[in-house]
């Protein structure tokens, strides 16, 4: 089993926190992303898992195989990086079998055979004798993946693979990247700053920031229940209230929401948030008045954002809204508390 | 037991703890050689200066520092004899020091008025053979300095062409030889090359939007120039002068040669005091010009690191042709200049280099080849003490060689450690590259004090031969010319690269054979030709180390041959030493050789 273990680590480079005590578990044949803004701590997490870094203070361990001092060639890992790295002086198939000069090929057989059999598995059989700057950039991230892989590692990471790609490759490579993994059942840790990319691919995600591990949990479970208030924003579009606990309901400017589950004592200050897709047009057990300032068509749907009294509010609608006033209303169920009295647990986990 | 391990984990071919090492244990050992052969001399010549007989001693030290001879009216200051300043300010103006900085100040203006028209045409035309030219504004490093010396001491002579071509025009004779004047254009020689090319760099690296916009926000062409464009360059300018400025601070062969020692500048002066066995006081000078050269170099070096800012979007302003498309008064003029600047170029730089050549074949009865057979007949028929063409050659060759192959390691591994490093990698860097800012007379002499002449180690006695000495200069000249065609490849490669290989398995030494030195392949090529140009011209440290000796070099030889009533041996010996140098030359240009040294 290759279970992933880091705990409490830290990292500064001179006066910059990089991270600050991240602890994180990855399971065996997991698909695990650490998603974020720039700056955030996810590429260092990944390159301190890879033992680029050394971390200030804290471990990771493979397994029961603790990693500190351990060297990047002995650890096993598979790295795909954003800009492929492909050694530009060596064909695809030298690039692919690389890895393989300095241990043994997995299965046994040939290095030729493994080196046909990963181009197969990412689709570029018979690309064997192309250099590397022949290749489109989705190609040569494929390439890159395929070496990672030929080596058999135990952990695959990888750092941003597609950000260097259009959205529709990016969107077509990542589907085939997660088939790859499920198929090969390998613990994979992926870096990513897209959140619309870490929803779409990952078992679990680690929503990082500031250097920090906000919340872990699944897809789901992280986008419907944010731990905190950067989470809540940072996933999707979300509209953030504050107000304070009376008689059971949260009050906000002139309004009384009813949240579903409240658990706090009058006078307590509260954070909520609502989805805009949870907001409707019309009536509701919550509704507030606000005034239209713009409207975007998005295809499917509409963005409207509207202006409460000074607050921002964006709604997400079917229809385009005619009128510049509007009453808007949600459910108590749609409603979700990020943080009371101005805390905000540290760590979430939130499993479904 | 991970599952995976069976099939891909520890039965693969690991790293041996050997490999592992490797690169710190070649990191050591530069260290080691370093240490020995530049830092004890230097340190050698320093104790030199504090220690009379086995008692230290700042005598000397106040001597020299109180000798008007040396530092003019501020001798009075240091001696506390703010009485006489102006007295002493009337005897001897200047002093040495004041001298030796007055003719650096002199020859980087001059070395900025030729380069800059230079790097103008260079950044902003487009003509053929431009690429040729710009790449040959490198040559100077690799002409061995007293080359250049014996050349203009040809072109400037009463009988030189210089002459010959000013009564062409009318115009009368002038005699430049051991004056003020000669000395600055042979460092102009030298060094506007280089402001013209750091110049170029930076101009061809100018983003032209930036004066597009200045264009369209309403500003003049001339404006727009002056307020986006001068700004952008200055930097540049500025490394280029600061760099000259050292260089002709610590000039020796140019200025022993063209200036002789009534024009003596401190290096010079350090020279003859060797000569005459004045350690003491040599010792003293030396490390006075040592501690202002590396004050230099590092001023340089910091004003360098801060000019350095991420490289900015190159996108440079479309270069013009000579023939203009729209004829007009004013872009004709400008081609006229640059016809006249053209024409001053190819008498300043190639002048000195056809006079050496026509001075060696031509006799008091014109055309001859007498010189090159003297060369031969010596050869065959010299005696031990005297110095034979034949010897000077393969001299210069296997010092090349062995120091080529003592460089090339030891700059590599330089390279490898410091680039993309923290703070202490910096200081280890400025403390590797040392070697550019102490002047090859310091370390000859500090080499011949210390390790030639013998020192004791624990009862043993410590010495080696003289072309051993000669090699390790050479080596510590030449490495920081590997360290700077390499580290930009270098540090200009993706690290994810390396760490790509390392994820795959390789150590840090295998992934700098496999991956990082065939992508820097066309750098380290050039450094290592740059280090044996380098070696082959060498004159500084070797006319010390080899004073007395068989292991003599070609430049050597070719000061030894100055002195006869006729330049011929000596032009002769030069432009064998200049057939040599040009083969190295194009070694390095058909190897892609980068030229940003």
């Amino acid at each position: 089993m290759t279970d992933l273990r880091l705990r409490g680590v830290s990292k500064s480079f001179g006066e910059v926190t990089a991270l600050r005590d991240v602890s994180l578990d990855v399971a065996d044949g997991e698909f695990f992303t650490l998603v974020g803004p720039s700056g955030c701590g996810k590429t260092t997490t990944l390159r301190a898992i890879a033992g680029f870094e050394t971390p200030d203070a804290g471990s990771v361990a493979f397994g029961d195989r603790e990693m500190a001092g351990v060297a990047p060639e002995d650890r096993d890992v598979g790295v795909v990086f954003q800009n492929y790295a492909l050694f530009p002086h060596m064909t695809v198939a030298e690039n692919v079998a690389y890895g393989l000069r300095f241990r043994e090929v997995p299965g046994g057989g040939s290095r030729e055979e493994r080196v046909a059999e990963l181009l197969e598995l990412v689709d570029l059989a018979g690309f064997g004798d192309r250099e590397p700057d022949e290749l489109s950039g989705g190609q040569r991230q494929r390439v890159a993946l395929a070496r990672a892989l030929a080596p058999g590692p135990e952990v695959l990471l990888l750092d941003e693979p597609m950000s260097a790609l259009d959205a529709r490759l990016r969107q077509r490579l990542r589907t085939q990247v997660r088939a790859i993994q499920s198929e090969l059942a390998i613990t994979t840790v992926y870096v990513t700053h897209d959140q619309e990319e870490a929803l779409a691919i990952s078992d679990r995600v680690a929503v990082m920031n500031g250097g920090r591990v906000e919340q872990v949990g699944a897809p789901e479970a992280v986008y419907r229940r944010p731990a905190t208030r950067f989470v809540a924003e940072f996933l999707g579009d979300n509209n953030v209230f504050t107000g304070e606990v009376d008689g059971g309901a949260v009050r906000v400017g002139a309004s009384r929401f009813r949240v579903a589950g409240l658990d706090a004592p009058d006078g307590a200050p509260v954070t909520l948030c609502v989805r805009p897709e949870h907001l409707a047009v019309g009536d509701a057990t919550n509704a507030f008045e606000a005034t239209v300032e713009t409207v975007e068509f998005l295809g499917e749907a509409f963005r409207a954002s509207l202006d409460w009294d000074g607050r921002e509010v964006t709604l997400r609608v079917p229809e385009r809204p005619e009128a510049r006033r509007l009453t808007v209303g949600f459910e108590p169920d749609d409603a979700h508390v990020v943080s009371v009295d101005g805390r905000e647990p540290a760590v979430r986990r939130v499993e479904e | 037991m991970s599952r995976r391990d069976g099939v891909g984990g520890w039965l693969g071919r690991r790293a041996s703890t050997a490999e592992r090492h490797a690169l710190g244990a070649l990191g050591v050992a530069t260290a080691a050689v370093l240490l020995v052969v530049f830092y004890y001399p230097v340190l050698t010549v320093f104790a030199d200066a504090v220690r009379i007989g086995d008692a230290w001693s700042l005598d000397v030290v106040r001597e020299v520092l109180e000798d008007p001879f040396y530092f003019g009216p501020l001798a009075a200051v240091f001696a506390g004899d703010f009485g006489s300043v102006g007295a002493v300010a009337a005897d001897t103006p200047l002093g040495r020091f004041g001298f030796t900085a007055y003719q650096a100040a002199l020859s980087t203006l001059a070395s900025v008025a030729l380069g800059l028209p230079g790097a103008y045409v260079l950044a902003r035309y487009e003509f053929p053979g431009r690429r040729t030219v710009r790449s040959l504004t490198i040559l100077p490093f690799v002409l061995p300095s007293i080359m250049v010396a014996i050349g203009f001491v040809a072109f400037f002579g009463s009988a030189g062409p210089l002459n010959d071509l000013l009564a062409r025009f009318g115009l009368g004779r002038v005699n430049l030889l051991f004056t003020l004047e000669a000395i600055v254009v042979a460092h102009a020689f030298y060094n506007a090359p280089l402001v013209a090319r750091v110049t170029t760099a930076a101009w061809e690296s100018v983003d032209a939007r930036t004066v597009e916009t200045a264009r369209s926000l309403g500003a003049s062409p001339r404006r727009a120039f002056l307020d986006v464009l001068v700004p952008q360059l200055l930097p540049a300018v500025l490394t280029g002068a600061l760099l000259t400025f050292v260089f002709t601070f610590m000039s020796f062969p140019i200025v022993l040669a063209l200036g002789g020692f009534q024009l003596a500048t401190v290096e010079v002066w350090v020279y003859s005091l060797v000569q005459q066995l004045d350690y003491a006081e040599a010792a003293t000078l030396a490390v006075v010009e040592t501690v202002l050269s590396l004050a230099l170099t590092y001023a340089y070096l910091r004003y360098e690191s801060s000019q350095s800012g991420g490289s900015r979007a190159a996108n440079p302003p479309a270069r013009k042709r000579l023939v203009p498309e729209t004829p007009s008064a004013g872009a004709l003029a400008e081609r006229v200049g640059v016809a006249a600047y053209a024409g001053v170029v190819a008498v300043v730089f190639l002048g000195p280099l056809a006079s050496m050549v026509a001075e060696s074949l031509t006799g008091p009865q014109g055309f001859t080849l007498q010189y090159y057979q003297f060369l031969l007949e010596r050869q065959a028929t010299g005696a031990s003490f005297q110095t034979k063409p034949g010897v000077a050659v393969r001299n210069s060759l296997l010092f090349g060689a062995a120091a080529l192959a003592v460089a090339l390691p030891m700059g590599v591994t330089v390279s490898v450690l410091t680039t993309r490093s923290g703070r202490a990698e910096r200081l280890a860097d400025a403390a590797a590259m040392a070697p550019l800012a102490v002047s090859g007379v310091v370390v000859g002499l500090g080499m011949l004090r210390g390790l030639v002449f013998g020192v004791e180690v624990w009862g043993h006695r410590l010495q080696i031969a003289g072309p051993t000495a000669i090699v390790a200069a050479h080596a510590v000249a030449a490495y920081p010319f590997v360290v700077r065609n390499v580290s930009p490849l270098l540090g200009g490669l993706d690290r994810s690269m390396v760490e790509s290989a390392r994820a795959l398995g390789a150590s840090r030494v295998r992934a700098l054979i496999d991956v990082e030195l065939p992508l820097v392949a066309s750098g380290v090529a050039a450094g290592a030709a740059f280090a044996f140009a380098i070696s082959i011209g060498e004159f500084d440290s070797t006319v010390i180390l080899a004073t007395g000796s068989s292991s003599y070099t070609m430049p050597v030889a070719v000061e030894r041959y100055i002195g006869n009533r006729t330049l011929g041996p000596a032009t002769a010996m030069g432009t064998v030493l200049l057939a040599v140098t040009s083969l190295s030359f194009v070694v390095i240009d058909r190897l892609g050789g980068r030229w940003e040294a």
